[in-house]
C-alpha cells in the first residue's frame, strides 16, 4: 500500500515526492481569511466602544480598515510571487533573511494558535449561556471546549479542501446572520428600531480616547493575512490569492460596518462597551426570538470557523520551519494518503488546548493581537525590499498593487499608531512579548541556525536581487 | 441533560484524538521518513515561469 500511495503522489522526477495537495479555489481563500476574522464582529470590537466611544469606535473601525486594506494588498503582491505555505515566514525567508522568517513564522504560530484557544473558549462560554437559558447553571465548558478543538483538528488531519469547504459553509452562514440582523433592525425606518439619534453621543475621552480605541478596532480584521498560508495548496495561486484576499477585506469592510451600525443603534455605548457578545446582546434588545436564534448560532458558526482557520494557518506555518529546518524537520512530514502537514497539526493541539485551559480569554486574545500587530509591521518593509530587490517586470507577479509605496507607508503609520494605543492598555503585556522575541531570536541565531541547510531554503527560481 | 452531553463530548474528543494519533502512528510505520519529509516549497506554476528575464540563477 505504501509503495502505490507514495508513487501516486510522487512528483515525477525520479524522487518519489508528497506535497500538499492543490485543490483548494478562491472561494475556500476566502472562506479561510473571513472564517479566521469574523468572529471579531460578534465579540471583541466593541471593546473600542468602551475606549473612545460610538464614534470613536467607527473611526477605529475605518482607519483600521485603512490598515488592513494595506497588508491585503502588499499581502496580494508578495503571496502571488512567494507562493509557498507559512504566507509571510516564506516571503520573509525570500525577501529579508533567517532571522526575520524565523520570528515572522512564530509570530503566526503564536497569533493563530492563541486565537484559536480563544475561539474554543467563546464555543464554551456561549454553550455556558445556553445552558443557563435552559435552567442548568454549573455547566463546565472544559469537554466542549476540547471537543471543538479535538473535531476541528481531525477535520484538517484528514484533508483541506473538507476543512475549507466546511469554513466557507459556517462563514458565510455567520454573514448571513449579521446582514439578517441588519434587515431586521430596519434600517431603512430610522427611530422605529434604531435609536441613533439617541444614543450617540459626542466623544466621552476626547481624540486620545480615540487613539485608544484602536488596539480594539483590530478585532474587525485580524487574521484576513491568514490567507496567505493557503498558497501552496490553491490550484492557480496568481488568481487564487489576491481575489480571495481581496473579496475578503471588502467582505470585512461591510459586516464591520453593519455590526457597528446596528450596534450603536440599539444598545448605549457604556453598555456596548463592556458588552460580552455585542451582536447577540444587540439582537436580544429587538425582542425577535427568530434574531436572537440567527445570532446565537451566527457567532457559534463564527467562533468555530475561526478556530477551524487557526489551526489550518498555524500548521502550514510550523510545517513550513520545519521544512526549513528552523524547527526540527521531523514536523516537516506531509500525510501521504490526506497531503495534510499531520505532525504539525497533532503538536499544536496540546498546546492549544493548554491556552484554552487557562480560562484567560482577554489575556490570550491579547497576545494573540501582539503577535499579529508584530507582523504587519514587519510587511511595510518587506514590501519596499521587495520592490526594490525585484523591481517590476524582474519576476512574474501574479498580481501588482497600486500606489506603491503609499499602501506600505501609510501601514507602517498605523502600525506605529496602533503600538502606542496597546501601550496605553497593555503595556506590560507588549513589553513582555517583546523580551520574548529577543530571547527566541538570540536561541535561534547561537543554537539553531547551524541546522538550517542555507541553500535548500531559496527554492524561488528568481534573478539574483539587484545590487547582489 | 447537559451532564450527559459533558460526557458525550469527553467522549467524542477522546474518540477523534485516538483515532489521530493511532493514525499517524501506523503512517509512521508504514513510510520511510524520507518519503514523509520529501515535500519541496513552491508552486509548479510559479516556478515554471518564475524569471522573466534571462535565466535565473542559483542564489545559493
Amino acid at each position: 500500500m505504501s509503495d502505490q500511495t507514495a508513487s501516486q503522489t510522487g512528483a515525477g522526477s525520479g524522487q518519489e515526492r508528497i506535497g500538499l495537495l492543490r485543490v483548494l479555489g478562491p472561494a475556500h481563500v476566502w472562506a479561510l481569511g473571513v472564517g479566521i476574522v469574523l468572529v471579531g464582529e460578534f465579540m471583541g470590537w466593541n471593546f473600542s466602544v468602551g475606549k473612545g466611544g460610538a464614534y470613536g469606535a467607527l473611526i477605529a473601525c475605518w482607519v483600521i480598515g485603512l490598515l488592513y486594506t494595506c497588508v491585503a494588498m502588499i499581502d496580494s503582491e508578495v503571496t502571488s510571487t512567494v507562493a509557498a505555505a507559512g504566507g509571510q515566514y516564506a516571503q520573509a525567508k525570500h525577501i529579508m533573511g533567517p532571522l526575520m522568517a524565523f520570528n515572522v513564522g512564530l509570530y503566526l504560530v503564536m497569533a493563530y494558535t492563541m486565537l484559536e484557544a480563544a475561539d474554543a473558549l467563546i464555543v464554551g462560554d456561549l454553550l455556558m449561556i445556553l445552558a443557563e437559558q435552559t435552567g442548568y447553571d454549573a455547566l463546565d465548558p472544559k469537554p466542549f471546549v476540547v471537543l471543538v478543538i479535538s473535531f476541528l483538528a481531525f477535520l484538517n488531519y484528514r484533508g483541506v479542501f473538507m476543512t475549507l469547504s466546511l469554513n466557507f459553509i459556517i462563514t458565510a452562514a455567520a454573514f448571513v446572520s449579521i446582514v439578517i440582523l441588519f434587515v431586521g433592525v430596519q434600517p431603512w425606518n430610522p427611530g422605529a428600531i434604531l435609536k441613533h439619534s439617541e444614543l450617540l453621543t459626542d466623544l466621552p475621552y476626547g481624540w486620545i480616547g480615540v487613539i485608544a480605541s484602536f488596539q480594539f478596532g483590530i478585532w474587525y480584521y485580524l487574521g484576513i493575512e491568514g490567507t496567505c498560508q493557503a498558497a501552496e495548496e490553491v490550484r492557480s495561486p496568481s488568481r487564487s490569492l489576491p481575489l480571495g484576499t481581496m473579496t475578503g477585506i471588502i467582505t470585512l469592510l461591510i459586516a464591520a460596518t453593519l455590526t457597528w451600525y446596528v450596534c450603536t443603534g440599539l444598545i448605549p455605548w457604556e453598555y456596548l462597551g463592556q458588552a460580552t457578545v455585542p451582536l447577540y446582546d444587540a439582537a436580544r434588545m429587538t425582542g425577535s426570538t427568530v434574531l436572537q436564534v440567527f445570532l446565537f448560532v451566527g457567532t457559534l458558526f463564527a467562533a468555530t470557523a475561526s478556530a477551524n482557520g487557526c489551526i489550518n494557518d498555524a500548521s502550514r506555518a510550523w510545517f513550513s520551519m520545519g521544512r526549513d529546518r528552523y524547527m526540527p524537520q521531523w514536523f516537516g512530514a506531509v500525510h501521504p494518503r490526506y497531503r495534510t502537514p499531520f505532525r504539525s497539526i497533532i503538536f499544536l493541539i496540546p498546546i492549544a488546548v493548554s491556552f484554552a485551559f487557562t480560562g484567560l480569554l482577554d489575556q490570550v486574545i491579547t497576545f494573540s493581537i501582539l503577535s499579529g500587530l508584530l507582523g504587519y509591521t514587519f510587511m511595510p518593509i518587506n514590501m519596499i525590499l521587495f520592490r526594490r530587490k525585484w523591481p517590476l517586470g524582474s519576476i512574474k507577479r501574479g498580481y501588482v498593487h497600486p500606489f506603491h509605496p503609499m499602501p506600505a507607508i501609510v501601514l507602517m503609520i498605523l502600525c506605529i499608531t496602533t503600538f502606542f494605543a496597546t501601550y496605553l492598555g497593555f503595556g506590560l503585556q507588549l513589553l513582555a512579548m517583546m523580551a520574548f522575541y529577543v530571547v527566541v531570536s538570540i536561541w535561534f541565531v547561537k543554537h539553531r541556525y547551524k541546522y538550517v541547510r542555507r541553500a535548500d531554503q531559496f527554492t524561488m527560481n528568481w534573478p539574483k536581487p539587484v545590487g547582489y | 441533560m447537559w451532564i450527559l452531553l459533558e460526557y458525550i463530548a469527553w467522549g467524542l474528543s477522546a474518540a477523534m484524538l485516538l483515532w489521530i494519533v493511532a493514525d499517524a502512528v501506523r503512517v509512521n510505520r508504514e513510510f520511510d521518513e524520507e518519503t514523509l519529509l520529501s515535500s519541496k516549497e513552491g508552486v509548479d506554476e510559479l516556478l515554471e515561469h518564475g524569471a522573466v528575464n534571462g535565466n535565473a540563477e542559483d542564489r545559493s
